[in-house]
């Protein structure tokens, strides 16, 4: 309950913050038809007084989105001309399931490698090391520009794939070093010598001891997923929520954005709060 | 090892010397436009060809090395100084003081902190100038990325205040400052440095990231990010292969500060 309420609170300081920062950003309140010559300076001064005169502060327009959040109307999108509870209802599902499928594929792929590597499978080790490097070295935008180059896969597994090749270089890393260190320890040396199995090498002396250290890691390789999902549904066609991010960033549609990032701070919350209930289930007393 | 981190030192150093070195180099210039030679190809005059308006590619690769190169540093310095003042606080001090900033730490870890820089660039003035938009975009991530480096010095501080000499110092009644000056922060130093160099190529493929999607520096100024956005114009880059340049100088960049730093953290 006590973890519950941290993750409600980060997420409602996450908005707030928010919030904040678009409210003292320099162009906050200018409004697109300053710029439009065929508007004249009288309606120009008008737009602004309008503008002005809706203007509460922060916490108090804050408060009253939250008043109106809890009875489901995140408010109407500047840009989509929509409720944008309806938006995010809609984009949400493509989201979840290409960062559902790419966070499995690359968490998988990084922890067999991983594995392998540990077990001294010196080839794979170079191999996936190297591999994992280079995806590091690159922007998750080029990743997806690849992907959409390659043209095999649709919007969203094309999503889902990119997703992977982010996560997949972080966790191979991390697992690698923590299954290294645990494939080297004295008591894994002594099964192997007295002829345990692989299968059960791999399970008892290595999976479980490490479980808790690498549990830690998926709440913040959501957010990680989460954080790529922008450039990748935009260059893949994903019409997620990333994509809608983006959309309404360049349509200044800042509702919009403050709502999505209250809901990915949330989604991002709620995975860590998972992550550490199983961790601390998992972890030796 | 060693001399392969050495090497990417080397690489580095000529890498930043050449940046800086851009207007001797390129006298063309970023923003100079040969309206002679569109899309040209590379000569003894565009060693990389021209863009669409006959911009001096070479002299873009340049100058926006120099924008990237110098402001990734200049942002990761501003996190780490953030960070170590929070993450030192909390690991020295302890208490309420602790759980405080762990939560803060908490909360900007768990953000994904590029909706967040989207959000906030998205509401600069639609006429901003390409200089004010290169320190707000290299701001606002120095701003947003100091929650990792604070974790990692939080927990530092706390491992070394629990040492002996720290324990004997106390003992023999020394100060908290001194303690702070002239016994902690000495040790952190280290950790300090790594989480310095590892801050910078997260901030170029952050910067490049949101170039790419035309959120990062304005035009005419370049940066890695506005370059590499040149690719998705994917028929010319097929027909010019040379415009894959800033992602090769990019991937070269990056492998250099990996060898130098090995990035173990994953919290980015």
């Amino acid at each position: 309950m006590h973890s519950f309420i941290t993750v409600v609170l980060t997420a409602l300081l996450g908005g707030w913050i928010a919030a904040t920062l678009v409210r003292r950003s320099p162009g906050f309140g200018v409004d697109e038809r300053e710029f439009d010559a065929r508007y004249s300076q009288d309606s120009v001064r008008r737009i602004r007084q309008e503008a002005k005169s809706s203007d509460r502060g922060v916490l108090p327009d804050y408060l009253r989105f939250l008043a109106r959040a809890l009875t489901g109307d995140l408010g109407m999108s500047a840009s989509f001309h929509r409720p944008v509870a309806a938006l995010i209802a809609e984009r949400l599902p493509e989201t979840l399931a290409s960062a559902g499928a790419g966070l499995g594929l690359g968490w998988v792929l990084g922890m067999l490698c991983a594995l392998a590597a540990a077990l001294s499978r010196r080839a794979i080790d170079l191999s996936a090391g190297a591999l994992a490097a280079f995806l590091l070295c690159l922007p998750s935008s080029v990743l997806a520009l690849g992907m959409g180059l390659a043209g095999r896969l649709d919007g969203k597994k094309a999503a889902a794939a990119v997703i992977a090749l982010v996560i997949f270089p972080r966790v191979f890393r991390y697992a690698r070093a923590i299954l290294g260190r645990a494939a080297g320890a004295p008591h894994v040396w002594m099964a192997r010598a007295r002829g345990v199995g692989t299968g059960r090498l791999v399970w008892a002396h290595l999976l479980r001891p490490s479980a808790p250290a690498m549990l830690a890691l998926l709440g913040v390789s959501v957010s990680v997923a989460f954080s790529a999902v922008i450039p990748i549904e935009v260059l893949c066609d994903s019409p997620g929520l990333g994509q809608m991010a983006w959309q309404a960033a360049l349509k200044r549609d800042l509702p919009m954005l403050v709502d999505i990032t209250l809901l990915v701070s949330l989604v991002a919350g709620v995975s860590g709060l998972a992550a550490e209930i199983v961790r601390s289930s998992t972890a030796p007393s | 090892m060693i001399s392969l981190r050495r090497t990417a030192m080397g690489l580095l150093a000529a890498m930043y010397l050449s940046a800086l070195l851009a207007g001797w180099l390129a006298p063309a210039g970023y923003a100079r436009q040969f309206r002679d030679s569109p899309a040209a190809k590379p000569s003894a005059f565009f060693w990389l060809g021209t863009d669409e308006l006959g911009r001096d590619s070479f002299a873009r690769l340049l100058h926006g090395s120099r924008v990237s190169l110098s402001l990734a540093p200049a942002a990761a310095a501003l996190a780490t100084v953030i960070g170590a003042a929070a993450g030192i606080t909390a690991g020295y001090w302890g208490g309420w003081i602790d759980t405080c900033l762990a939560r803060v730490m908490d909360l900007f870890l768990s953000v994904p902190w590029l909706f967040l820089l989207l959000s906030v660039r998205a509401v600069l003035p639609l006429n901003v100038r390409p200089l004010q938009s290169v320190g707000i975009t290299f701001l606002l991530l120095g701003l947003l990325g100091w929650a990792g480096p604070a974790r990692v010095l939080r927990s530092a501080a706390r491992e070394i205040g629990g040492e002996d000499f720290m324990r004997q110092a106390r003992a023999r009644g020394c100060g908290r400052l001194r303690l702070l000056t002239h016994h902690l922060l000495p040790n952190v130093a280290p950790v300090l440095a790594a989480q310095f160099w590892m801050s910078i190529p997260i901030f170029i493929l952050s910067e490049a990231n949101l170039g790419f999607l035309g959120l990062g520096v304005a035009e005419p100024l370049p940066s890695w990010g506005n370059l590499l956005a040149g690719l998705q114009n994917v028929d010319a880059v097929l027909s010019c292969p040379w415009r894959l340049a800033p992602l090769a100088l990019l991937l070269l960049v990056m492998a250099c500060f990996h060898l130098i730093v090995p990035m173990e953290d994953f919290s980015k």
